[in-house]
C-alpha cells in the first residue's frame, strides 16, 4: 500500500498539483460547492419526509427534482476528491476520518439510492412518507451520515 | 499603520488564543461554519435555479422562497456567529490578507443583488410566479450563483492561505 502511494505521489498529475499554488485551493471550492449542493439537497428531502417541510406537496416529484442532484453532486465530489488524494496521496487513504468518510457514504449512497428508486416507482412506502415509520428512519439515519460524512471529512486535515 | 495591526490585540486575547492553541475548537467550529455555509449556499442555489427557469419549476417562485429562507437566513446567522469564532484565532493575519476582503466585497454584491431583487423585481412576482420568469429575475439568479461561488472560492483561499 504504502510503495503504491509513494508511486501516485511521484506521477506528473500529483507533482503539477503540489507545484500550483491555485489548483489545489480551487479544486477544494469546487468540492465544498458540490458539498454545498448534495447536502442540501439531502437535507431538503429528509426534511420532507419527517414533514418538516412541504408537506402539502407529493414526494415523487420533490425526489425527481433533488435526487439528480444528489448522484450527479457525488459525482463531482468523487471526481475531485480523487485530485486532491492524488496531490497528497498519504494524507487521506491512510485516515481514519476518511476511512469513516467513505465507509459513511457507501452506506447513505445505497439508501439515497433506495429512497429515490422506490419514489420513481411510486412505491407505497414514499407516496406520503411522513406517515411512514421505515421512512422516517431511513430519512433521519441518512442526515445522520451525512452530517457524519461532513464532519470526518473536514477532520480529515486534521486526523491520525 | 496597517489596518491587521489593530487586530493583533484580538489575536492575542484569551479568547483568541483559546481558539487557537486548542486541539479541538478551532476543527470543531470549522466544521460548524462547514454545516451552516453549506446551507446557506445550497438553499440559495435552488431559490437561483428557479428564477433562471432551470429546476423547480413546477413550483411557485413565491412558496418556494417562503420555504427555503428561513434556512437561509438561520444558517447564515449561524455561519455569521462560527465565521467570528474563528476570525478571532488569527485575526490580524486574515486582516492582512487579500482574499478576506474579496470574500467580503463578494457577499456585498451578493446582498445587493439580492435588495435589487427583492425590492423591484420581486414587486411584480405575481405576473411571473407561476411558469417562466423575466430577465431581471434570470439576471438575478445569474449573479447570485457567480457571487456566491466567488465568495466561497476566496473562502477557500483564505482557509488555504493562512
Amino acid at each position: 500500500m504504502n510503495s503504491f502511494l509513494d508511486w501516485v505521489g511521484r506521477t506528473p498529475l500529483s507533482l503539477y498539483l503540489g507545484d500550483t499554488a491555485w489548483t489545489i485551493p480551487t479544486i477544494q471550492a469546487v468540492h465544498i460547492m458540490a458539498v454545498a449542493a448534495v447536502f442540501f439537497s439531502a437535507l431538503w428531502l429528509d426534511m420532507r419526509i419527517l414533514g418538516v417541510v412541504g408537506r402539502g406537496q407529493p414526494f415523487a416529484p420533490l425526489s425527481r427534482r433533488f435526487a439528480p442532484w444528489i448522484g450527479w453532486g457525488v459525482v463531482v465530489l468523487l471526481l475531485t476528491g480523487l485530485l486532491l488524494m492524488a496531490a497528497e496521496p498519504t494524507r487521506a487513504i491512510l485516515n481514519l476520518y476518511f476511512q469513516i468518510k467513505m465507509a459513511a457514504l457507501v452506506i447513505v449512497g445505497t439508501l439515497t439510492w433506495a429512497m429515490a428508486a422506490g419514489a420513481k416507482a411510486d412505491s407505497p412506502l414514499w407516496g406520503a412518507p411522513e406517515t411512514q415509520g421505515t421512512a422516517k428512519l431511513i430519512a433521519i439515519i441518512s442526515l445522520v451520515l451525512w452530517a457524519l460524512i461532513i464532519t470526518a471529512g473536514r477532520w480529515i486535515a486534521y486526523g491520525p | 499603520m496597517a489596518l491587521s495591526t489593530l487586530f493583533e490585540p484580538l489575536q492575542a486575547s484569551p479568547i483568541g488564543r483559546l481558539v487557537a492553541e486548542s486541539t479541538w475548537i478551532f476543527p470543531t467550529v470549522e466544521t460548524l461554519h462547514v454545516f451552516a455555509l453549506t446551507i446557506v449556499a445550497g438553499s440559495i442555489l435552488v431559490v437561483d435555479l428557479r428564477l433562471l427557469g432551470v429546476a423547480s419549476t413546477n413550483q411557485r417562485v413565491s412558496a418556494l422562497t417562503k420555504d427555503l429562507l428561513p434556512w437561509t437566513w438561520t444558517a447564515f446567522v449561524f455561519a455569521a456567529i462560527t465565521g467570528t469564532v474563528l476570525f478571532t484565532a488569527r485575526a490580524a493575519d486574515y486582516m492582512a490578507l487579500g482574499y478576506f476582503y474579496a470574500k467580503y466585497i463578494f457577499m456585498a454584491l451578493a446582498g445587493l443583488n439580492m435588495v435589487i431583487f427583492h425590492f423591484m423585481t420581486y414587486r411584480n412576482v405575481d405576473s411571473w410566479d407561476v411558469g417562466p420568469t423575466t430577465g431581471a429575475a434570470k439576471i438575478a439568479g445569474l449573479l447570485s450563483i457567480v457571487f456566491w461561488a466567488a465568495v466561497i472560492i476566496c473562502a477557500r483561499k483564505v482557509g488555504f492561505l493562512i
